[in-house]
């Protein structure tokens, strides 16, 4: 019998995951949230407020030279960034946990900049190399053909791209079998740039826009954020939860808040016990095939509730479950990064570490550019009672926050009385989701 | 000095001792153990000294099991001097630091005999995993970045829980999970 024991770098994605919070905790989190779900229809304010305070009070602007040296580097930074990463995807160490690649797109991207575009405004968007690629080639062409350039953002148009985009992305994360392999994402990246950029040679670059599933999830997450650019480039300070009431919902965009919020669904779902019965001994493209199904049944049921939620507002308000559909859609939103926060924080917190390291030698060939190649992480920056309080206050008020949006767009809407009782099912919904959400972290 | 090497014997023979099958335990501990029961008459009143401590050496031949007989012998030397022992363990076994979660796998041909489950360890203690069967794979233990490499479908790794948390243990090649160990 042979005894070796190879310590090793992290691996990819999901080394720790969080402990389940305790059932009190649940409780407690789960009456906090139904109890102000009723004591906002009495308590809340009873007139609209967001769309008021949605365009806030401008900052003061800094020079001109400084915002052109700023958005430039911006630009520049997002296509190193993603050049570097796709390099390193295709042609590093196949070792998840030595490769950069993958602590760079399942945390510091998808984890990281959710919370940063919540917190500080579309950073993203800042970023982005498809607008980047796009608006170089749509400047090309209008140069070329002596017209002013195309529209950045076209007001028609749909959304079902976005969600295509961002259900292969979920499914590659939580579905695919080898989702931590570097070549993997690498061929993602690959297949997706090839998608964004052939797409804007056709549709120009409100096309990408429109279809960039990431761009648009983080430009739906930035308007929760108390910063924001107004369409002339004016940096504004506006109350937190107020870019919901003025947020564009075109056709998908509510699929894809669903989508969004059912695959997070989904990935809390795959730690619980009953999964692990269900994938027991299955590995492969046969695992792989389980949890498809599992990703699309999960985002069904969230889909499905929603949908059942509209049907009964329809009814009390008389108004066509389209327009109703579309009109509450955006006040899932914080339920979505409240369920992003609870599911993925200490993932940012603990695995992101990782990420730092592996900077100094991204490629794994020895090097240590800043001297952080030998860190490892350090799982005491934040004990498991802390990390368990943080998921179920991110539940609890995501749902007080989506419940507040709702209100406000019922306010919006109809005459007194019946914003109040137009609001149940969406309460009832909400609730749904919130408690779910929370049984998704008891983990059992 | 010999007090030192009874501890540090006591603790070698005393880790899979009592209650347990014996245990294989390198040559090297086993003459030490001899050693120990020859002080342990002086160090404390031995409750019962059922081997006498030439039995002992005489019945250690190099690279046999120890006798679990010997724990008695050797865990009064260890209740004077060692780390104080969890009051709910009955004085015979107190010898033994605490064994810790042991989780026993059967993996025939790249499955888990009984399915994936769930196994929970308290955090710092010991765990001891111990694989069987017939994969030429390796078991490894996500976040604590633990790689088990079965040579002939068995291994066996001991490590200290000290990460909070819960872990997937996956048969790594087959791709295929295990267990679930939670640590808290």
């Amino acid at each position: 019998m042979l005894l070796s024991a190879v310590p090793a770098r992290a691996h990819g994605a999901g080394g720790r995951l969080d402990l389940p919070i305790p059932a009190w905790q649940l409780a407690w989190a789960a009456s906090f949230a139904v109890a102000a779900s009723f004591a906002a229809l009495g308590l809340f304010w009873s007139k609209p407020r967001l769309a008021a305070a949605a365009k806030g009070r401008a900052l003061p602007s800094p020079p001109r030279a400084l915002r052109r040296g700023l958005a430039a580097a911006g630009r520049v930074l997002g296509l190193a960034a993603f050049a570097a990463t796709l390099f390193a995807a295709l042609w590093g160490s196949t070792e998840p946990g030595a490769n950069i690649s993958s602590f760079a797109v399942y945390i510091i991207f998808w984890v990281g900049m959710p919370l940063a575009t919540a917190l500080l405004g579309d950073v993203w968007a800042a970023l982005n190399p498809f607008y980047t690629l796009a608006d170089l080639g749509a400047w090309a062409r209008a140069r070329a053909a002596g017209r002013p350039m195309s529209e950045a953002e076209p007001s028609a148009g749909h959304h079902w791209w976005a969600v295509a985009a961002i259900f292969c992305f979920a499914w590659l994360e939580l579905a695919y079998h080898n989702s931590g392999s570097p070549r993997a994402i690498g061929a993602f990246m690959t297949v997706y740039a090839v998608a964004m950029l052939a797409g804007a040679c056709v549709g120009g670059r409100g096309w990408v826009r429109q279809a960039d599933g990431f761009g648009v999830l983080f430009t739906k997450i930035s308007a929760l954020a108390p910063m924001w650019r107004d369409e002339s480039g004016v940096r504004r300070v506006r109350f937190p939860l107020a870019g919901l009431s003025r947020m564009p919902v075109k056709p998908g965009t509510v699929t894809f808040i669903l989508t969004v919020l059912g695959s997070t669904a989904f990935d809390g779902f795959t730690r619980s016990s009953f999964w692990l019965d269900v994938t027991s001994n299955r590995g492969g493209w046969i695992l792989t095939a389980f949890n498809t199904g599992g990703l699309v049944f999960v985002i069904g049921m969230v889909m499905f509730f929603y949908r059942l939620a509209i049907m009964a507002a329809s009814r009390i308000t008389g108004d066509s479950e389209a327009d109703l559909g579309d009109a509450f859609g955006p006040s899932l939103i914080p339920i979505a990064l409240a369920y992003t926060v609870a599911h993925y924080f200490s993932f940012l917190l603990f695995e992101g570490q990782m990420f730092f390291s592996l900077l100094s030698d991204p490629l794994a060939l020895g090097w240590d550019l800043f001297g952080t190649a030998s860190r490892t992480i350090d799982y005491t920056v934040l004990s498991p009672d802390a990390i368990a309080w943080i998921q179920t206050a991110a539940i609890a008020f995501g749902h007080i926050a989506g419940v507040a949006a709702a209100h406000d767009r019922a306010l919006e809407r109809y005459p007194a009385p019946l914003a109040l009782r137009s609001q149940y099912p969406m309460l009832a919904v909400m609730i749904a989701y919130t408690i779910g959400g929370l049984l998704l972290l008891l983990g059992a | 000095m010999a007090l030192a090497a009874a501890v540090l014997a006591g603790m070698a023979v005393g880790c899979g001792a009592p209650g347990e099958e014996t245990n294989t335990v390198p040559p090297s501990d086993v003459t030490v153990a001899a050693a120990v029961s020859t002080t342990t008459p002086t160090t404390a009143a031995a409750p019962t000294t059922t081997v006498p401590p030439a039995t002992v050496a005489a019945a250690a031949p190099p690279s046999t099991t120890v006798p679990t007989t010997a724990a008695p012998t050797t865990a009064v030397a260890i209740t004077t001097t060692a780390p104080a022992p969890t009051a709910t363990v009955p004085p015979a076994t107190t010898a033994a630091p605490p064994e810790g979660t042991v989780i026993v796998l059967e993996v025939t041909d790249g499955r888990l005999a009984g399915g994936a489950r769930r196994e929970a360890a308290r955090l710092g203690e010991e765990v001891t995993l111990r694989v069987s069967g017939d994969s030429a794979d390796h078991v490894h233990i996500h976040g604590y970045d633990l790689f088990l490499h079965l040579t002939e479908g068995a291994g066996e790794l001991v490590f200290t829980a000290d990460i909070p948390g819960v872990f997937e243990i996956e048969l790594e090649e087959a791709g295929v999970t295990l267990v679930q160990m939670e640590v808290s």
